[in-house]
């Protein structure tokens, strides 16, 4: 049959030329769109590194002078970091708070983007003979704990820097450009910029990502531990600290107000205090809106795109099977049951289809060769190529067998002499 | 081979009501070459419809080669078709996207048979009638009488019992409808098929073994 079938579309080549060249456009197209949409998707839910549930932002500012409870110089005996460090036991004894730490630049959503030159003291790889400069993030130990985040043994990164000085963390991808793989990494040493400075490797994190739009990127994370702790503080401000607090139960904008109100002294150490509130969650949105809106615009215009494939296609073989009823009545008259016949109608369209995909591979090993598909944020794996092409034939199929079904569903239920009557 | 009992064929509209058939009794004996004439609209191509079981009677009885056809299913119905009828239609009604072997084959096509036996018999029955120096041709490149030919072919491909033929020349001149007539008689003599033709023309009916003649539907002799 598929013989017979193969035989009669090369015979009407040249009508079926055309409904090929319009197959194989569409396909190309889908698939495109398709494997966007799969970078898409799978970027989105590709797991963060962190987790943002519960945190809440902490807004710090110093009292003016003209403010009631000031205090002066005078009678100010602690430097800024001892303030912070001491705001930072007030709210942590609360009982609602599940932990509490301090960043700067480096809270998730906070478009912060700090960068230092490192190099490995002891590396083999073409970084040893200079520096590259990799995103840093400045963060207490407690950081780890509060957002989350886990070695990529899966152990917790907070028991591996608490109470040490001078440590880093470092992603797999950074531990995969300094020495090629992520094994033997913890215990290793780094220079910072200008070979004064070097950091112990504490430990190697899960991928830590900007946001749901964007791949991991090679990145390290400070560990603010005793000197580094007050050097960093003192340089930035305790008032321009990040102040992350992570609640033990979900809370509304209200109630954490009511929590603030209900803390009153306890979130003012000197002149810093707590000024007000915010959920990560709001810093998140206000990041990524207009991704989402440009996002939303993307599967917009796939859907207005779809749907122009979808009614082009269905009327192209709908047209097709109502031009062919007479053939329909003809081979019911010469002894084809109608389910054969309606079988073979299905098997023409989607053997026309199966013609492109020779085509269809061409244009994808194009794509790829001349790097027009987006392998930055997701590798081009098999899996992929495997699941866009799967997608966009079974989309394909399926809207050729919706565009045969219905005239050859039609022509099949009337009287073998009535549809030989169309021929 | 072929009986007819009390058939009426009836076409309704939801305005209308169109007696096509009127209390039809007719008997076609094993190897007769029976001829049915009338005028246009008379019933004569639903009557050889309703003998190919291309189309089913309101009401009465198709019988054929002992097999009571009321009773079939569609599965059936179009086994029944492919091995016992072949069909010669006025407009030859072949594939034009086939070429001659591949369109002779078609009827064999939905029995289980092999490529290879599918292949010796179309070309046994092109040789018969004549096409044999035509089988790669495609029927847009032969003539009526030619593809009639061709259809007949297709027709006596699974060596059926009965061939139907509606107005077989109607679509051909004089000499070219001579040749298919006489290849029609060739058959019915020869091989001893059973032939029940429609047809406007006297002096081929008068060729036939026996001849019928329809008016509004009814038998009238």
């Amino acid at each position: 049959m598929i013989k017979h079938i193969l035989k009669i579309m090369w015979n009407q080549r040249r009508s079926n030329g055309w409904i090929f060249a319009e197959l194989l456009v569409v396909a190309a197209v889908l698939w495109m769109m398709i494997d966007a949409f799969w970078v898409d998707y799978r970027t989105y839910h590709a797991p963060l590194g962190f987790d943002i549930e519960n945190v809440w932002r902490f807004k710090l500012s110093n009292l003016d002078v003209k403010a009631p409870g000031y205090v002066p110089d005078s009678l100010y005996h602690s430097s800024d970091p001892e303030d912070l460090t001491q705001l930072m036991t007030q709210i942590r004894q609360n009982p609602e708070v599940d932990d509490v730490c301090v960043t700067y630049y480096s809270c998730p959503y906070s478009n912060g983007n700090s960068w230092r030159e490192v190099k490995p003291v002891d590396g083999d790889t073409i970084y040893a003979a200079h520096m590259e400069a990799f995103q840093m993030r400045n963060v207490t130990p407690e950081y780890f704990r509060l957002f989350r985040i886990r070695t990529i043994d899966g152990e917790s990164v907070y028991d591996k820097v608490a109470g040490r000085h001078n440590v880093i963390v470092v992603t797999p991808e950074m531990a995969e450009g300094f020495y090629h793989g992520t094994s033997n990494v913890v215990g290793r040493r780094v220079y910072h910029s200008n070979n004064e400075l070097s950091s112990e490797i504490a430990a190697v994190s899960t991928s830590i990502r900007t946001s749901e739009y964007d791949r991991p990127e090679a990145s390290y994370f400070q560990c603010m531990e005793g000197e580094t702790y007050n050097s960093t503080v003192s340089d930035f401000g305790a008032s321009n600290a990040e102040f992350c607090v992570r609640m033990k139960r979900p809370y509304t904008q209200n109630e954490m107000n009511l929590f603030l109100d209900g803390m009153g002294e306890r979130l003012k150490v000197n002149n810093l205090y707590v000024y007000g509130v915010t959920p990560i969650s709001s810093f998140r949105e206000q990041q990524l809106g207009w991704k989402a809106r440009m996002a939303k615009n993307r599967i917009s215009l796939m859907s207005f795109m779809l749907i122009n494939v979808f009614f082009g296609i269905i009327g192209t073989f709908w047209l097709r099977m109502q031009n062919r009823k007479g053939e329909i009545g003809l081979r019911m008259a010469l002894g084809a049951h109608r389910i054969t016949l309606e079988r073979y109608m299905y098997a023409e369209g989607l053997c026309l289809l199966a013609l492109t995909l020779p085509w269809l591979f061409f244009f994808a090993f194009n794509m790829v060769y001349m790097d027009q598909l987006d392998s930055y944020r997701q590798p081009l794996t098999f899996v992929r190529f495997l699941a866009t092409f799967g997608f966009t034939y079974l989309l394909m199929g399926a809207m050729i067998c919706i565009g045969v079904w219905f005239p050859v569903r039609k022509a099949v239920r009337l009287a073998p002499a009535e549809a030989l009557h169309y021929e | 081979m072929i009986t007819l009992t009390n058939l009426e064929k009836i076409y309704r509209t939801k305005e209308i009501e169109t007696v096509a058939l009127e209390n039809v009794n007719l008997t076609v004996d094993k190897g007769e070459f029976l001829s049915i004439m009338g005028p246009s609209g008379c019933g004569k191509s639903t009557l050889l419809n309703i003998i190919g079981l291309l189309d089913a009677p309101t009401s009465g009885t198709v019988e054929i080669a002992g097999t009571y056809t009321a009773n079939m299913n569609d599965k059936q119905l179009a086994m029944f078709r492919n091995q016992k009828l072949g069909f010669v239609f006025q407009s030859f009604h072949l594939i034009n996207s086939l070429n001659v072997l591949d369109n002779v084959e078609l009827p064999l096509l939905y029995r289980k048979v092999s490529a290879k036996e599918r292949r010796v018999a179309a070309e046994a029955v092109l040789e018969k009638v004549g096409l044999s120096h035509r089988m790669r041709h495609f029927p847009t490149q032969l003539s009526g009488g030619q593809c009639q030919r061709v259809a007949i072919a297709r027709a006596i491909v699974g060596n059926p019992d009965i061939i139907l033929a509606d107005e077989p020349t109607g679509n051909l001149d004089s000499k070219m409808g001579a040749e298919v007539m006489d290849l029609l008689h060739k058959l019915n003599k020869e091989d001893g098929r059973t032939i029940v033709m429609v047809t406007h023309n006297e002096e081929q009916a008068k060729q036939t073994s026996r001849t019928v003649r329809f008016f509004d539907g009814r038998q009238v002799m």
